[in-house]
């Protein structure tokens, strides 16, 4: 340990302070107001159970991040450009639909969370979404919304009251460490749809694409992969601290107390033990940021993503008459996704939750193209996905395509 | 769709029979062994789970449904790229088109070719780049006939071949070679440049000597015109401005802020800048905003070989032209005659003998439409604009006229 410590010196500490790492970055973009929302009904509804479940998928995270910055290194390309240009314009422009489906769901859970959040602060969810979508559009054409990210980076860290909150609420601690550790499976279609939102809510279609397109844009040589390495796992490891407690402090004071969670709201009783009567007001603030930090930026990256699969301009110094079918892209996703949260008949968490759920769902068509471009030797050369790292790599590619099967079958009538 | 090309996708997949009717596989790709070069050698066939080469010459007929060959089956190695061979589906379709900055730009969604007159040679004339060739290629061809506008809607963008240079190296991109441009011609140039990114339309201008800058660059469509003028540094956008002809640099400069327009007029020479904004000053589709301040025009107490001589020793500077205008003392018009007449006539033949005083022509406030209908009905190419005390303004030509019906459709 020693030795690996010593090897970091100071300019590259200067280096993450400065860009504060694309995989913290990315890590906190996970926590995204979606993400609150699914590890708390996780923690409220089957209480410790699914602590497992998370460790997976953290480890999974983890894995496949790493898989993104090699390539994103070695080959110097996004990931849409890799599809493209290896398996030819039908099966990435599957891969593109995929992602922008996926992506249409998550903005959708943005929007959801920020009617939420605001809702709790008494403004209407039909204001809040209309004036959203257009101010959300506004600004992301208009400015560059992504230097932002570090002040969304920064007001992420109140999700650590969730520590403090979940270490104050007496949680029983044994029955959490075994429940992490010690898997145990319920066949019931909330227990396979809450898993699958748990893991696609942490690993992410999106996330596999900009991860890559992070690196690529950094132009970072060979020689700063272990760095690289070191930045994603550290924001793996965050992703999975801050989601742990948030899923034991929701299990201590509402699963424990046999309450439920029926609106976005309820959830916010996880910050008591730590703010008291002002625990709603906290939650609000969280999870306002939580959608705003992903609004800033996962429409935008996954329209940058489609228009290089695509060979189409993008980037927001362009006019639209140059960029048209970018800023479709954006405006479409925005404008579907405000649609579905203003329709009368969904309910907010219902669109958090279900949204992740469709990440889940989708996520093995994407992780299939990465695990055969990470094995082909004339792409990744020496770097390729080999040994135990592949084996690990194919496992987690396998189960998430079964977990996902298994879903999409839950709901044929004959799954009871 | 269009005449007598034919897109790369449309012939994967085919399959390939020889002389004796046997199935030998199906095309995967088309080679050429010199990539400098636009000739098809051979077609790659998967036969039995490999690839072969055929040499194109033994095809019978490239367009047909199925493609015999003849003869003798001939196959051959291929070398790869470091042998200067290139294979058009594994080397540039999807591929990225990246500018000389190693910028991205986009991507080719198809590749256009052409059979030759016995449909037994295909020559490569570009690379498509635009939407339209993603959906073809998906299958979903079909809406271009169903909405005949799709193509119109979605840009069907090819970047000629001759502009495409494939780089060597493990991974293979394509960029546009700028050294090349410079001898197209201007119109030429304009097509392209109108066809690529908007990054590169600025650095390919940028690239060019200032006057090829805006020949090429009067020719462009006038929103794209607006659109690459705003990208250009200040500077340099007054100088190409100051290199187009007056009429050309007000339409564009009319279509840009009020606030740009003045600040590049101050950048440009008082006299330019005075010239383009008198013409702004006219009502759009009027004598006034398509004439030009380019014309010739002389005294009438000159002979022919004087007006001979000024031409001669302002060739240089003068503008495409067929008539001269003859002027009095005043200024006024009071005649025509053409070059025709002017060589025809011997020397030391005071003017005001050769010229026609019965002149056509029009106020600044006319309508292009009556123009038109006047320079068809009176068979001239261009009609004189006047104020009230017939001192000519400018001069309305064809094919200002011309250009003018044909955009805007």
């Amino acid at each position: 340990m020693q030795r690996l410590f010593g090897r970091f010196n100071k300019p590259y500490l200067l280096f993450i302070l400065a860009t504060l790492g694309p995989g913290l970055i990315a890590g906190f973009v996970d926590n995204d107001a979606p993400g609150i929302a699914t590890y708390s009904l996780a923690g409220a509804h089957f209480g410790y159970s699914l602590l497992w479940v998370l460790l997976v998928a953290v480890f999974e995270l983890a894995l496949l991040q790493e898989l993104g910055i090699r390539m994103g290194i070695v080959t110097g390309k996004g990931l849409a450009s890799l599809i493209r240009e290896n398996f030819g314009l039908r099966w990435a422009a599957l891969a593109m639909v995929v992602l922008f489906i996926a992506n249409i769901g998550t903005v959708a859970g943005e929007l959801a969370g920020l009617a939420a959040a605001l809702h709790i602060f008494h403004i209407p969810v039909l204001i809040t979404v209309t004036a959203a979508a257009i101010i959300i559009f506004w600004l992301l054409t208009r400015f560059n919304f992504r230097k932002a990210e570090t002040l969304f980076l920064l007001i992420s860290f109140i999700y650590f009251v969730y520590v403090i909150s979940g270490i104050k609420a007496h949680p029983d601690w044994l029955l959490a460490a075994k429940n992490t550790f010690v898997p145990s499976i319920q066949i019931s279609k909330p227990f396979l749809f809450t898993t699958i939102a748990l893991v696609g809510t942490t690993v992410t279609p999106w996330g596999q694409f900009l991860i890559q397109s992070f690196m690529v844009d950094k132009r970072l040589g060979l020689e700063h992969l272990k760095y690289a390495r070191l930045d994603v796992f550290l924001g793996s490891f965050f992703v999975g601290f801050i989601a742990f407690f948030i899923m034991v402090a929701t299990a201590a004071t509402i699963w424990a107390h046999g309450l439920h969670v029926e609106t976005v709201a309820d959830a916010a009783v996880a910050l008591r033990p730590f703010a008291g009567s002002l625990a709603s007001n906290l939650f609000a603030i969280g999870l306002l940021n939580a959608s705003l930090f992903g609004l800033a930026i996962i429409p935008l990256s996954t329209a940058y993503v489609i228009s290089e699969g695509f060979g189409w301009e993008s980037g927001i110094n362009k006019s639209f008459r140059e960029a048209r079918e970018f800023y479709l892209l954006i405006a479409i996703s925005i404008a579907v996704g405000a649609a579905i949260v203003a329709f009368p008949h969904f309910n907010l968490l219902s669109i958090l939750f279900v949204s992740q759920a469709l990440n889940g769902l989708l996520l093995p068509v994407i992780l299939i193209f990465v695990l055969i471009l990470a094995t082909n030797e004339e792409i990744m050369g020496e770097y390729r996905n080999r040994g135990w790292v592949n084996v690990l790599t194919i496992l987690t590619v396998a189960s998430l395509s079964i977990l996902s099967l298994l879903t999409a079958f839950s709901f044929l009538p004959i799954f009871k | 769709m269009e005449q007598g090309i034919i897109y790369l996708s449309s012939l994967l997949g085919k399959k390939i029979y020889d002389a004796k009717g046997h199935l030998v596989g199906q095309l995967v790709d088309l080679a050429l062994l010199n990539h400098y070069a636009s000739g098809v050698t051979d077609i790659i066939v998967k036969s039995d789970g490999k690839k072969i080469a055929i040499p194109i010459s033994q095809v019978k007929d490239i367009t047909a449904a199925k493609l015999k060959l003849s003869g003798e089956l001939v196959t051959h190695e291929l070398k790869g790229l470091a042998g200067r061979e290139i294979l058009l589906v594994k080397n540039i379709l999807d591929q990225q088109v990246v500018d000389i900055n190693g910028r991205k730009v986009v991507r080719v969604n198809d590749i256009v070719l052409e059979p030759g007159p016995e449909k037994k040679t295909l020559r490569v004339l570009g690379v498509e780049v635009g939407t339209a060739g993603i959906l073809r290629r998906l299958g979903l061809g079909g809406l271009f006939k169903v909405v005949p506008k799709v193509g119109v809607i979605l840009g069907k963008k090819m970047l000629p071949w001759e502009l495409i240079e494939p780089l060597e190296g493990g991974e293979l991109r394509v960029k546009i070679a700028h050294q090349k441009m410079g001898q197209l011609h201007p119109a030429d140039l304009a097509d392209i440049i109108e066809k690529v990114g908007s990054d590169e339309r600025v650095s390919i201008l940028k690239d060019l000597n200032r006057e090829k800058a805006a020949d090429a660059f009067q020719e462009i469509a006038p929103q794209i015109q607006s659109a690459i003028i705003k990208k250009m540094p200040k500077e340099r956008a007054a100088e190409v401005i100051g290199e187009m002809d007056p009429d050309k640099a007000a339409d564009l400069l009319s279509n840009l802020s009020r606030s740009f327009t003045l600040e590049l007029l101050n950048r440009l020479p008082r006299k330019k800048s005075i010239e383009i904004k008198s013409l702004l000053s006219y009502e759009e589709n009027t004598a006034g905003a398509l004439m030009t301040s380019m014309f010739v025009k002389v005294n009438k107490n000159l002979k022919t070989s004087d007006v001979l001589t000024l031409l001669r020793e302002q060739a240089e500077n003068a503008p495409n032209f067929y008539y001269v205008y003859v002027a009095d003392d005043k200024d006024r018009l009071v005649g025509v005659f053409d070059l025709r007449k002017l060589i025809g006539t011997p020397f030391d033949i005071p003017i005001a003998k050769i010229m026609s005083r019965r002149i056509n022509t029009i106020g600044p406030r006319m309508h292009k439409k009556r123009i038109a209908q006047l320079l068809t009905k009176y068979n001239l190419l261009s009609l004189p604009v006047v104020d009230k005390n017939r001192q000519i303004l400018g001069v309305v030509k064809i094919d200002d006229i011309l250009e003018e019906f044909f955009t805007s459709e």
